[in-house]
C-alpha cells in the first residue's frame, strides 16, 4: 500500500484555486464566495478582513489582480470579485473588530511609517498584543491615502481595526537614524517610509530587503519599495508575520508566496454564465450577489469527486477514503486500526476512471484492489460479498461448463476464441453463432470456455487468483498457445496484466477485417435508428475493441452519434462485483450510465448490456446486430437458467461440431419447485439458485427442522449456504414444492454452529 | 386473541416461545429475542427482522 500512499503525496485537494495563487493578501476565496452565496455578508466581511487587514480601504483599492487567472476569463468574464467585495463591505453590519483576550507580550517592535503599509503592520502586531511604537514624521496617518480616498473612508476604517489595540504612537517624529532605535531594545523594525523614504541603509547590494544588525531584525516594505498600494498593505502584513517568525525562532525568513498552483479543474464544470451588471451604485443587490457568487465555480482539483463514482456517491473526497482504507487494512493491533470502509473497498468497480482523471497520477482504483487483497487476507473480507461470484467462476471453469479444444478435425490451433464466461450464459447463441462465423473464416480456430479469473482477484483472494490465472495458462498451453480471439474486453485487461505472454486480438477486430457480409432483416431495420456506442469502462486505452466495434457497426450501414464525453465514464455497475456488497450503489451507477444519452447503445460487453436490460434501458450488444440475435429490450435469463446455458452450450458444440457426448451431466434434482415470476425476482436479487432452495428444503426434510405456520398451513426452514443463511416459506403440493417467499441474511445465527458441529457449547439452549 | 400467526416446531410439535439467540457477524456477538422452540431451540426470523433490523446492523457493521 505504501506507494499508493506516497502517490496521494501528489493529490492536489488541497491546492489553492487560481485567485487565491494571484492575490496579494492569499485571500481564502473559496470561503469567501461560499458565505457571499449564502448571503451571510458578516460572515464574509470575517474572511475578507482576516486577509486585507483593512477591509474598506481594500475594497476600494482593489484593481482585482485575482481576475487575470480565473478561469472564466476566457469564456465569458472573470468573476468580479472586486464588486463581491465592494457588496460584501457596505452590506456587512458587524464591522467592528473582536477584541481577542491574548495574553500581553513585552516584545519591543518598531514601525517606521504610517503610511497604509506600516498601519497595516502595526495592526497586524499589536492585535496579537505585541509592544508596538509607530513613528510618523508627518501630523496625520494614512500617507499616500490621502491622495486616493475620500479621507472619512480610509480614516474610519484605520479607527475601527485599532479600536481594541494598544500601541504607542508618535506624530511628529522623523526617524533619522536606525540605531537610535536599536539602542532603545527594539528587537525588529520595519521600516516603511514610503515613496522617496530613507532605507537607512538596510537595502544593500542584491536588494535585499532585509538585515540583522546586531540583535534587530530589520525589514522593509511598502511604496519604498516602488510597491502599489494594495500590494504596500499586503507587504505590511507579511512583514508581521515575517517579525513573528523572527520572534519566535531567531529565524530571519523573508515570505515568499508563490502564485503558482497546481489545482487543475474539470472542464465540463465551466458553463457561459454571464457577468452580473450590479443595478444599484456599484453594489449588488442580495440576488444580484448571490448570482455573481455563483459564477465562481470554486476552483479546486476535483475531476475525481465527479469522475470516481465512488467519491461521488459517497460525497466523499479521496484523501477521506484513502485515510478510511488505510485504517481498515492496517492490522488489528495497529493504532489506526478500524474498519470504516469494508463496504467501500468491496464497492469500487475497478473502472479505472479515476487514474484518466487525475492529474497527480493517483492509481486510486489500483489501491482499492491492494486494500481488497490485504482486507482477505487480515480475515475481515465478508464473505458473502463475492461468495456468489466465486461459485459462478467454479461453474464455468468447471466440467459442466468448461471447454478447452482445439479446432474440430484439427489437433493444432493458431486462434482460440475466448468469449469469456458471461457471454454464453446470457445467450449460448453469442458463443456458438460467433464460433461457427470464425471457424467458417479460419478452420484453425479453437474454443476456450472458461473464466479469466478476475473474480478471484476481486474477491481478494491472491492464492485463489494466482490458482485461476495458472490455470488459465495451462489450457492456453494445451491449445498450442494460439493468439486468443477475446470477446470480452475485461478478460483482455486482465490477461494484458496478468498474463502477458498471451497474445490476445480483439474479436470485433478480427471480424469486422473480412469481408463485410453483415447483411440480415434485423441490421435492415436498425438502419433508421440513431445509436450511441457504450465504451465499456475495462475498453479503456484498449482501441482495438472501441475501433473495431464501430467499424462493425458502420459495415452495418448503422449511423452513431457519440457520448457526449466518449469512453470517459464509469463502470456500468457489474465491475468489482460491488453491487452484492453495495446494491444502492449498484443501482445508482447503473442509472447514471443509462443517462448518458436519450439514444439506445451498442455495446460489447454482455454484462453492460445485461444491466442496460435491467434498467429498461434499450441496448445491443454488437453480435445481436451482427448474428440477428437479441432486440434492445427482453426478459433475461434468471441465475440458474445462465447456468443452465454454459451447459447447455458445451454440450451443443461438442454434438454439433466435435461429434462428441459429453461426458458429465449435471444431475437433474428430483425435487421440484414452483417458482413465480415474482419470486424469481427476489431470488435473482438475492443471487440464489434454484439449487440453494432445493438444498434449504431437502435439509428441513432430512432434519425435521422446519416451523409450521398453523393459520397460513405453510412451513418455513432455512439453513447456511457457506457465508449467507437463506429463508425459505412453502407449501409441499402435489406437483413439488411451492416456494412462497425467500430471504437472506449474512449476520449467523449461533445456535446453526451447534447444529451443524462446528461448535460445541451448548448454553444457548 | 392472539395477533401472531400460530408457529410450531415440527420436530417437537410445540409453540415457538420468545427466546433470547445469539448472533454472529464479523467478530461481533449480540443477543436478541426471537421466537424459538422452548424445547429444541430451533429459531425463526420474520421477514420482516431479516430484512429490517438485521439488515441494518450487518451494513453498520460493515462500516464500523
Ligand atoms: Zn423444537
Amino acid at each position: 500500500m505504501d506507494q499508493f500512499l506516497k502517490q496521494f503525496d501528489q493529490c492536489r485537494q488541497w491546492e489553492k484555486p487560481f485567485c487565491t495563487a494571484t492575490c496579494p493578501f492569499h485571500m481564502d476565496v473559496l470561503d469567501f464566495q461560499e458565505k457571499m452565496a449564502r448571503g451571510s455578508y458578516n460572515a464574509a466581511f470575517k474572511t475578507f478582513r482576516n486577509a486585507v487587514a483593512f477591509p474598506d480601504i481594500v475594497a476600494a483599492l482593489c484593481p482585482e489582480y485575482c481576475a487575470s487567472s480565473c478561469p472564466r476569463k476566457d469564456l465569458d468574464q472573470a468573476v468580479q470579485l472586486n464588486l463581491l467585495e465592494k457588496t460584501c463591505v457596505a452590506k456587512a453590519t458587524k464591522k467592528d473588530p473582536t477584541d481577542y483576550n491574548v495574553p500581553i507580550k513585552n516584545r519591543k517592535i518598531a514601525v517606521v511609517g504610517g503610511g497604509m503599509s506600516g498601519l497595516a503592520c502595526a495592526l497586524r502586531l499589536s492585535s496579537k498584543k505585541y509592544d508596538v511604537s509607530l513613528y510618523e514624521k508627518t501630523d496625520r496617518l494614512g500617507g499616500r491615502l490621502w491622495e486616493l480616498l475620500p479621507p472619512a473612508l480610509f480614516l474610519e476604517d484605520v479607527r475601527r481595526q485599532f479600536q481594541f489595540e494598544n500601541y504607542s504612537l508618535h506624530l511628529n517624529t522623523e526617524v533619522l537614524n536606525i540605531k537610535e532605535l536599536v539602542a532603545q531594545g527594539f528587537e525588529a523594525i520595519y521600516i516603511a517610509t514610503g515613496k522617496g523614504g530613507s532605507d537607512f541603509g538596510v537595502l544593500g547590494e542584491g536588494y535585499v530587503p532585509y538585515r540583522l544588525d546586531k540583535k534587530t531584525a530589520l525589514f522593509l516594505g511598502g511604496s519604498l519599495l516602488e510597491k502599489d498600494p494594495i500590494h504596500s498593505i499586503a507587504d505590511g502584513l507579511d512583514m508581521a508575520w515575517a517579525i513573528e517568525i523572527y520572534l519566535k525562532t531567531g529565524k530571519m525568513e523573508y515570505p515568499i508566496f508563490s502564485s503558482e498552483t497546481k489545482a487543475a479543474i474539470s472542464k465540463d464544470r465551466l458553463q457561459t454564465l454571464a457577468a452580473i451588471v450590479p443595478s444599484n451604485d456599484g453594489i449588488f443587490t442580495d440576488k444580484e450577489s448571490l448570482a455573481e457568487a455563483s459564477r465562481c465555480i470554486r476552483c479546486q482539483c476535483d475531476s475525481c469527486r465527479t469522475d470516481c463514482d465512488l467519491s461521488a456517491f459517497y460525497k466523499k473526497w479521496p484523501l477521506k477514503m484513502r485515510d478510511e482504507i488505510m485504517s481498515t487494512v492496517s492490522p488489528s493491533d495497529s493504532i489506526l486500526h478500524g474498519t470504516p470502509a469494508i463496504r467501500l473497498i468491496n464497492t469500487c468497480t475497478d473502472c479505472r476512471l479515476f487514474e484518466e482523471s487525475c492529474p497527480a497520477d493517483i492509481k486510486f482504483c489500483e489501491m482499492l484492489r491492494e486494500a481488497r487483497l490485504r482486507l482477505h487476507n487480515l480475515g475481515k473480507m465478508p464473505g458473502a460479498y463475492h461468495q456468489f461470484w466465486l461459485a459462478d467462476m467454479e461453474h464455468a471453469n468447471g466440467e459442466f461448463a468448461a471447454l478447452v479444444k482445439t479446432p474440430p478435425h484439427e489437433t493444432q490451433s493458431n486462434y482460440a476464441f475466448f468469449p469469456g464466461c458471461q457471454l454464453g450464459a446470457t445467450d449460448p447463441r453469442y458463443v456458438s453463432e460467433t464460433y461457427r462465423y470464425l471457424l467458417s473464416k479460419d478452420p484453425q480456430t479453437g474454443l476456450l470456455l472458461r473464466c479469466c479469473g478476475v473474480p478471484a482477484a476481486w474477491s481478494g483472494n491472491e492464492k485463489r487468483h494466482a490458482a485461476e490465472i495458472a490455470s488459465l495458462k495451462n489450457d492456453w498451453e494445451r491449445l498450442g498457445c494460439p493468439t486468443l480471439i477475446i470477446a470480452c474486453p475485461s478478460c483482455a485487461r486482465e490477461l494484458k496484466e496478468q498474463l502477458p505472454e498471451v497474445a490476445t486480438i480483439s474479436l470485433y477486430e478480427i471480424l469486422s477485417q473480412g469481408e463485410p457480409l453483415w447483411g440480415n432483416s434485423k441490421i435492415q431495420k436498425k438502419q433508421d435508428c440513431l445509436y450511441s456506442i457504450f465504451d465499456p469502462c475495462s475498453a479503456k486505452q484498449q482501441e482495438n475493441f472501441q475501433t473495431g466495434v464501430r467499424e462493425l457497426v458502420s459495415q452495418c450501414g448503422i449511423a452513431i452519434e457519440e457520448l457526449p464525453n466518449g469512453d470517459h465514464h464509469g463502470c456500468c455497475g457489474f465491475g468489482g462485483h460491488a453491487k452484492i456488497a453495495n446494491p444502492a450503489f449498484g443501482d445508482y451507477v447503473a442509472k447514471q450510465r443509462s443517462g448518458l444519452s436519450e439514444n439506445p447503445y451498442i455495446t460489447y460487453c454482455i454484462n453492460c448490456r445485461d444491466i442496460f436490460y435491467e434498467e429498461r434501458k434499450p441496448a445491443l450488444h454488437v453480435l445481436d446486430l451482427l448474428f440477428d440475435l437479441n432486440e434492445e429490450t427482453g426478459a433475461l435469463p434468471n441465475l440458474s437458467e445462465r447456468r443452465k446455458n454454459r451447459v447447455q452450450l458445451k454440450e451443443s458444440l461438442l454434438t454439433e461440431l466435435w461429434e462428441e457426448k459429453m461426458e458429465a451431466i449435471p444431475e437433474t434434482p428430483k425435487t421440484k419447485l414452483i417458482l413465480t415470476a415474482e419470486i424469481q425476482q427476489k431470488m435473482n436479487e438475492q443471487k440464489l439458485l434454484e439449487e440453494d432452495i432445493i438444498n434449504v428444503l431437502e435439509f428441513a426434510d432430512s432434519t425435521g427442522r422446519r416451523i409450521f405456520d398453523q393459520e397460513k398451513k405453510t412451513y418455513t426452514a432455512f439453513r447456511e449456504l457457506g457465508y449467507i443463511t437463506c429463508w425459505v416459506e412453502y407449501r409441499p403440493v402435489q406437483e413439488g414444492f411451492e416456494i412462497l417467499n425467500v430471504y437472506t441474511h449474512r449476520i449467523t445465527i449461533e445456535l446453526e454452529m451447534i447444529w451443524n458441529g462446528s461448535k460445541t457449547d451448548f448454553d444457548l439452549r | 386473541m392472539e395477533a401472531k400467526p400460530t408457529l410450531i416446531c415440527d420436530r417437537c410439535h410445540v409453540e415457538l416461545e420468545e427466546a433470547e439467540a445469539q448472533f454472529l457477524y464479523l467478530g461481533n456477538k449480540m443477543r436478541h429475542k426471537v421466537p424459538r422452540c422452548p424445547q429444541c431451540g430451533l429459531v425463526y426470523l420474520p421477514e420482516s427482522l431479516v430484512t429490517g433490523r438485521m439488515r441494518k446492523l450487518e451494513e453498520a457493521l460493515e462500516e464500523k
